[in-house]
């Protein structure tokens, strides 16, 4: 019986076979690809932009990160002059760590600073 | 950018090949020669032929968004039949809170919509009806094996499904047409 209803549905979907016309679907779905291209370019678009003013805002912080960034030689050998007497090896990183972490910290909360301003 | 003259002529995997790398109206010829059969294998699983319609360029617009990642362009009409599965299933879910169940449990073989009434059926064979009947995972599962003529392995590459369930809503799906077209008036059964 059960072979008796896969011949049916054999023939069924068989008979159901339609050529069915390309045309007006065809132009639907390149309408929507359309739309997504141009959906894509404005995003991607508005993306680059918000980019561009974020490091543009941020530009004067960076520059003055770059210039901390140049001191710290200096600092990170002061450091391990001390740390020669009084500090050890492990806490010298431990001091290196703060500063990294502070520097990052400092740049972290002016971004989030300028877009509260820009984008609340 | 090719003209659509050349693209007719050329063979299905230079068109997907020139699709890949952005070409437009390559993209077109694939979708011209592949609609219809997109659209009546969604039609099918539907029952709707708007909503198969609707389906189906959904699937060509994953298709276009994901063409540049597809490993080779012979395999493109496998790979266009699974995204138009998953567009479905993705349907399915969304729509039909009753077939959010685990594919491979029991459960899925169950119908969804009320079998149909023995009168309904008196107008004759009616297998999109009783197919109807029928779990959406099960649907698909009858759906690609026998209007597809695809093997059980070559169903799971498509659903994902585990080739035990795959097997299960073959089987299991076929008893319960037996049944539904066997309970119409005047069946010898």
């Amino acid at each position: 019986m059960t072979s008796g209803v896969e011949d049916q549905l054999r023939a069924h979907f068989t008979s159901a076979e339609h050529d069915l016309p390309a045309e007006t679907f065809t132009i639907d779905v390149m309408a929507r690809v359309h739309a997504h291209r141009r959906r894509t370019r404005v995003l991607q678009t508005s993306a680059a932009l918000i980019t561009v003013v974020i490091l543009w805002l941020l530009a004067p912080d960076i520059a003055h990160g770059i210039i901390a960034m140049a001191g710290f030689p200096g600092v990170a050998l002061r450091l391990a002059e001390r740390s020669m007497r009084e500090l050890s090896e492990s806490s010298l990183i431990s001091v290196l760590y703060l500063y990294g972490g502070v520097l990052a910290g400092y740049l972290l909360l002016k971004a989030l600073q300028q877009f509260r301003i820009r984008w609340a | 950018m090719t003209s659509p003259r050349d693209l007719a002529s050329l063979d299905e995997a230079m068109v997907v090949a020139l699709a890949r790398i952005g070409d437009q109206p390559a993209f077109e010829e694939l979708v011209r020669r592949r609609q219809s059969w997109l659209r009546n294998i969604l039609r099918r699983l539907c029952g709707d032929a708007v909503l198969a319609d609707d389906l189906a360029q959904q699937a060509f617009l994953s298709a276009w968004r994901g063409i540049g990642r597809l490993r080779s362009s012979q395999a493109f009409g496998a790979w266009l039949k699974r995204l138009a599965v998953h567009v479905w299933l993705d349907h399915v879910r969304r729509h039909d809170p009753l077939d959010r169940l685990d594919p491979e449990s029991d459960d899925a073989i169950e119908t969804t919509r009320e079998p149909l009434a023995p009168v309904a059926m008196e107008s004759g064979i009616d297998l999109d009806r009783a197919l109807a009947t029928l779990a959406p995972h099960v649907r698909l599962c009858i759906v690609l094996s026998y209007a597809d003529g695809m093997s059980h392995s070559e169903i799971v590459d498509v659903t994902g499904f585990p080739i035990g369930t795959v097997k299960s809503h073959i089987r299991r799906g076929l008893e319960q047409l037996r049944r539904v077209l066997a309970a119409r008036p005047g069946s010898a059964a």
